[in-house]
């Protein structure tokens, strides 16, 4: 019963942060950006973010972790219309919807398949958003516990699985995660105050920015190297009626259990440090092509292959929230870039902020409850506005995404300085593009990098430089279990792959 | 642009440098301390020597593994970047319009097979649109115009 009061008050904290005019506004704004970036084939959750960003530099923090989770969950659901339509995965974790939501609209059904994902989309994002209200302050109340062993060893265990689950090479992954430790290196030294590597620059005493870098690697690098790919211009329309939107009885009946384990699946692997929404759709794809009665439908236009890992996707983009907030460890690069924001207002990651701001976390969460809703309005009776902006080349794109790569950079603080810092990131990250190096781990190591130093050196005092502290203290035993689990698996699967079974995805960029 | 060179190898060759560089300027340049009081530069030591050997490793390994050759766009690379280098040059001196406009003009001519004359016409779009959102909306103090005397 007190519990239920506890969470009685906080839903009114959030409520009250959420719906004040200036909230409700930035909601809309993200969600429909989201929406409409996620569509666009070529950007993806990542992209999107990094280019919204700097508008959001000179808002609250509440109000900017609103608008930005609006333009990362807003564009999961965008992200499917392009799969569906164009049989081109708008965000990479919308690839799987390709397999059977492109025959479903080759077949006519493109209407009932859009419909049926935005229902799934809403139903797992709505069980994930209430695990993370039921769950997130518990978790966060038993970290306050955490000493710094704990923290290294949960930073190592985030950065180890970002950087090599599903990941091709792991070895390459855990490089850039290095290197992105090293740019976090760059400036004045916490400890001891000493300049390292400016290399006698004033401007880098404070570092190098967190914005600069993900601007330079994912607003200039990626663009570079989408040129290279070149998406199709021609398009094939389907019309899509408001009428073709409903589904059938039978669409119905194939798709209430896919949808929930879907939320399921997702919601599990939306927790997981490296996982996410990705590899969320692709085993919850996996999971209904075996439980399947006749698995030979699945990828001629099955309804359940496409509507249980769009369930599944949305619900670990929620989830993915909760190391992200209660912890402070974000899994993915996005969630980093989330965390940068907290940083650079100010605010300490960790599990004290749901105690310390209420306000933060619950306007945060009972925001995502009305952008949701919002998408369901946006994506049933609006959707011909998207199938039209899906039209849009990526040749005729690009342009506007360095327009305001510079504009945002440039806006921050009118220093030019910012823009040769995003030059130097874009060309060192086409640089490591060619070479194949992922990007994505190289800003979870920036932003997890000065923490990292932090907790290490203050565990090696506080254990006079005894490595044995790790092993001794059972959380932080347990987590470096896990994350040597995580290395060894991916090292064996890296040497000895299987047969490729699984589809190949397009798009480089892990949102 | 296609280069028959071994990818892996060359990026074991260059992360190995970057490590090395890293651990020892880290070395020569600040205290390093012990484990028990670490210096300023224990941790980027213990950095860079980790990328070294990992780069060792993705080195060696290219050799067992399918060879991939290395494939650069030189032409969307090139001007990309040269459209960002001159905005960064000229945006203080003469102001975010113009350079702007020279941003956009570079940048289209990124893929092949544009016409001069709708380019402008777009690039004069876009800068408008970027003023009226960065400026008119968001009402920041830019600098539209400047002249460099």
């Amino acid at each position: 019963m007190n519990a239920l009061a506890e969470l009685y008050d906080h839903v009114a904290i959030g409520l009250s942060v959420a719906v004040s005019p200036t909230n409700l506004w930035y909601c809309l704004l993200g969600v429909f950006l989201g929406q409409l970036l996620g569509a666009l084939p070529g950007i993806g959750a990542l992209v999107a973010i990094t280019l919204l960003f700097p508008i959001t530099y000179h808002l609250e923090p509440t109000t900017a972790l609103i608008m930005l989770a609006g333009i990362y969950y807003g564009s999961a659901y965008g992200g499917s219309t392009a799969s569906i339509l164009l049989n081109l995965p708008g965000t990479p974790s919308s690839a799987v919807a390709c397999l059977d939501g492109y025959p479903l609209a080759r077949q006519g059904r493109a209407g009932a398949a859009l419909s049926m994902t935005t229902i799934g989309s809403f139903v797992g994002g709505s069980i994930g958003i209430i695990l993370m209200m039921l769950f997130a302050p518990t978790i966060a109340e038993w970290a306050l516990e955490f000493g710094p062993w704990e923290y290294v060893a949960l930073i190592i265990v985030g950065l180890v699985s970002a950087s090599t689950v599903g990941s091709e090479s792991p070895l390459k992954g855990i490089a850039m995660v290095i290197i992105g430790i090293m740019v976090g290196l760059v400036g004045q030294d916490i400890g001891s105050g000493i300049p390292r590597f400016t290399f006698g620059s004033n401007e880098l005493l404070d570092g190098v920015g967190l914005v600069a870098v993900a601007i330079g690697l994912f607003g200039v690098a990626e663009v570079i190297s989408t040129l290279k790919s070149g998406f199709a211009d021609e398009v094939n329309q389907f019309k899509v009626t408001l009428r073709s939107m409903i589904p059938t009885r039978d669409d119905a009946r194939r798709s209430w259990k896919p949808i929930l384990r879907g939320s399921a699946v997702g919601s599990f692997f939306g927790i997981l440090p490296g996982t996410g929404a990705l590899i969320a759709s692709f085993i919850s794809y996996a999971v209904e092509r075996k439980l399947a009665d006749d698995p030979s439908r699945f990828g001629k236009g099955a309804m359940e292959g496409l509507v249980a890992p769009e369930t599944a996707n949305n619900a670990a983009d929620q989830t993915a929230f909760i190391p992200t907030m209660t912890l402070g460890i974000p899994g993915s690069a996005t969630m980093a870039i989330m965390l940068g924001v907290l940083i650079m207002n100010g605010i300490t990651p960790g599990p004290a902020v749901i105690a310390e701001k209420p306000e933060l976390f619950w306007g945060l969460i009972m925001s995502f409850w009305i952008g949701n809703v919002i998408l369901v309005i946006l994506n049933i009776p609006m959707i011909g506005i998207w199938t039209r902006i899906l039209t849009v080349p990526y040749r005729a794109l690009y342009p506007f995404i360095l327009a305001f790569v510079c504009m945002g950079i440039y806006s921050i603080a009118q220093s030019s300085f910012d823009i040769w810092i995003v030059f130097v990131a874009g060309a060192l990250g086409y640089f490591f593009r060619i070479l194949d190096l992922p990007l994505a781990p190289l800003i979870l190591g920036v932003v997890l990098g000065p923490m990292f130093e932090e907790h290490f050196l203050r565990s090696q005092v506080l254990s006079r430089g005894d490595f044995m502290m790790f092993l001794q203290r059972p959380v932080s035993l347990v987590l470096l279990l896990i994350a040597l689990a995580i290395v060894v698996t991916s090292a064996y699967s890296a040497l000895f792959p299987r047969k490729v079974q699984e589809p190949v995805i397009d798009g480089g960029t892990n949102a | 642009m296609n280069l028959s060179i071994n990818r892996d190898a060359v990026a074991g060759v260059v992360l190995g440098a970057l490590g090395a560089f890293v651990a020892i300027y880290a070395y020569l340049s600040y205290p390093i301390g012990n484990m028990a009081r670490m210096g300023p530069g224990m941790f980027p030591l213990l950095l860079g020597v980790t990328l070294l050997l990992i780069a060792i490793a993705i080195f060696l390994l290219s050799f067992l593994r399918q060879r991939h050759s290395i494939e650069v766009n030189l032409r969307a690379g090139g001007l990309v970047l040269l459209a960002l280098a001159i905005f960064a040059a000229t945006v203080d001196p003469f102001g975010v319009v113009p350079s702007m406009m020279v941003l956009m003009v570079i940048s289209y001519f990124a893929v092949p097979g544009r016409n001069i004359l709708t380019t402008i016409i777009l690039s004069a779009a876009v800068t408008a649109l970027m003023v009226i959102i960065f400026v008119y909306i968001m009402n920041l103090h830019l600098k539209l115009f400047a002249w460099p005397l």
